[in-house]
């Protein structure tokens, strides 16, 4: 799961109002190389949640991205390769994303989130 | 029970199958479909011959440019059905031609498209591997519906909603539409299913055809997404047999999540299947049947630029 799918994603449990983010625990991720694409990144970053980026990123030992983010700096090459490397090139292979709310777990096995309910949750 | 005339049929029939050879340059088709029909006799009249047999036979009885289909078959263990061995045969025979045709004309022609593909053929390796994601480069795809028949389809990739987007494939199986999604160079791609089995088979195919796709196990009805993120979402509903009405449940998730397009493969008949998958598999082992097939593309009310 690269970290952009978890920017995308929200707690799906019953009741949960906002859900978002998931916090993140990665117990084993990979980094595999994608080519830069500049006008991706800079049409994408509107749409990212910076915070849960950064976090996320973090939770991955990943500590090169700001704390805040605007689009004025979408033109130094060197955050645009650190954008890019946080939301594309980190896959989280192995741990869990916990609902913010309840607290509920959703393991994240070979790289893959399941976010399957239990029939009480939906 | 069966008297001497059944006999002597039975016996007719399995020399048939036994002597029969296909003759290089014919199409596999013409071969397969009567020796199939060699076995339906022989059993009709009394012979117990199962599909793995059936298929063995069938297999030592191509011609030599089935060879490393062969062998690939047997080393790594496949066990395909009557009717899957026909469409891999098929398939394996359009890809080779293509290898030996086409790819390197694509590569020097159009050098920027479709990278993955073109690296896979240029290496000649394990062609089966590409069984469901035939000629991509020129826009054709062939998919594996439901119950194990091949559909081709011509996607359009002129409203420019996949390359160098965020594209979903909602209820992705096997990952076909996803990994012709990235073929296309999406940026990212994400395939949702509900079943683990469908999401390790994708990942493996993932992997095979050195594309980067990501996965998620979740039932589209309770996926939960920020809107608009994604650009497109792709899919190929379930055809009805599961449950009646899922193609719509998953095109309201999916217009609600997609800011560009939603490209939706509907099977024409949905509504009124005839026929059970059992019956249809029967079926399909006697003669050929062509499954219309919609390819919808929808649009967003609230169509934001890019």
């Amino acid at each position: 799961m690269r970290l952009l799918t978890h920017n995308m994603l929200s707690s799906n449990v019953k009741g949960v109002v906002d859900g978002f983010p998931l916090r993140l625990e990665a117990e084993k991720w990979v980094e595999k190389e994608v080519e830069l694409n500049v006008d991706f990144l800079r049409h994408i970053f509107h749409k990212i949640e910076w915070k849960a980026l950064a976090g996320a990123a973090r939770a991955v030992g990943y500590g090169e991205l700001p704390d805040e983010a605007d689009a004025a700096m979408l033109d130094a090459e060197d955050f645009l390769r650190r954008f890019h490397h946080a939301l594309l090139e980190i896959h989280v292979e192995e741990g869990a994303l916990v609902c913010p709310d309840t607290g509920r777990r959703f393991p994240i096995n070979k790289g893959i989130p399941n976010m399957l309910l239990n029939e009480d949750e939906i | 029970m069966f008297g001497q005339q059944s006999e002597q049929a039975r016996h007719e029939a399995t020399r048939k199958y036994t002597n029969a050879r296909m003759i290089l340059g014919t199409h596999v088709r013409d071969h397969v479909m009567p020796m199939t029909n060699y076995f339906s006799e022989a059993e009709m009249h009394g012979a117990v011959i199962d599909e793995g047999t059936q298929v063995s036979i069938i297999l030592n009885s191509l011609s030599s440019d089935f060879i490393p289909f062969t062998s690939n078959y047997i080393m790594n263990k496949l066990n395909y059905g009557m009717t899957q061995l026909l469409n891999e045969l098929q398939t394996f025979k359009a890809i080779s031609g293509l290898v030996k045709n086409k790819a390197e004309a694509n590569i020097i022609n159009k050098p920027n498209s479709s990278k993955g593909l073109k690296r896979k053929m240029a290496k000649g390796g394990n062609l089966v591997l590409l069984s469901s994601l035939r000629e991509l480069a020129d826009g054709e795809l062939t998919l594996r519906v439901g119950n194990g028949a091949l559909v081709s389809v011509k996607v359009e990739n002129t409203y420019g909603n996949i390359s160098g987007k965020i594209v979903a494939d909602f209820g992705c199986g096997c990952g076909t539409l996803g990994l012709a999604s990235a073929l296309l160079d999406a940026e990212q791609v994400i395939g949702i299913d509900i079943d683990p089995q469908s999401l390790e088979i994708a990942s493996e195919n993932a992997v095979d055809l050195e594309l980067e796709m990501d996965f998620m196990q979740c039932d589209i009805n309770n996926l939960r997404w920020r809107d608009h993120l994604v650009h497109t979402v792709v899919m190929n509903p379930p055809f009805g047999t599961r449950r009646k009405g899922s193609d719509v449940e998953f095109l309201a998730k999916a217009l609600k999540v997609a800011s560009c397009a939603v490209y939706s493969l509907h099977k024409t008949t949905t509504r009124d299947l005839r026929y059970d998958v059992p019956q249809l598999y029967k079926f399909l082992k006697k003669k050929e049947l062509d499954i219309a097939v919609d390819l919808w593309r929808f649009v967003p009310n609230a169509n934001q630029a890019l």
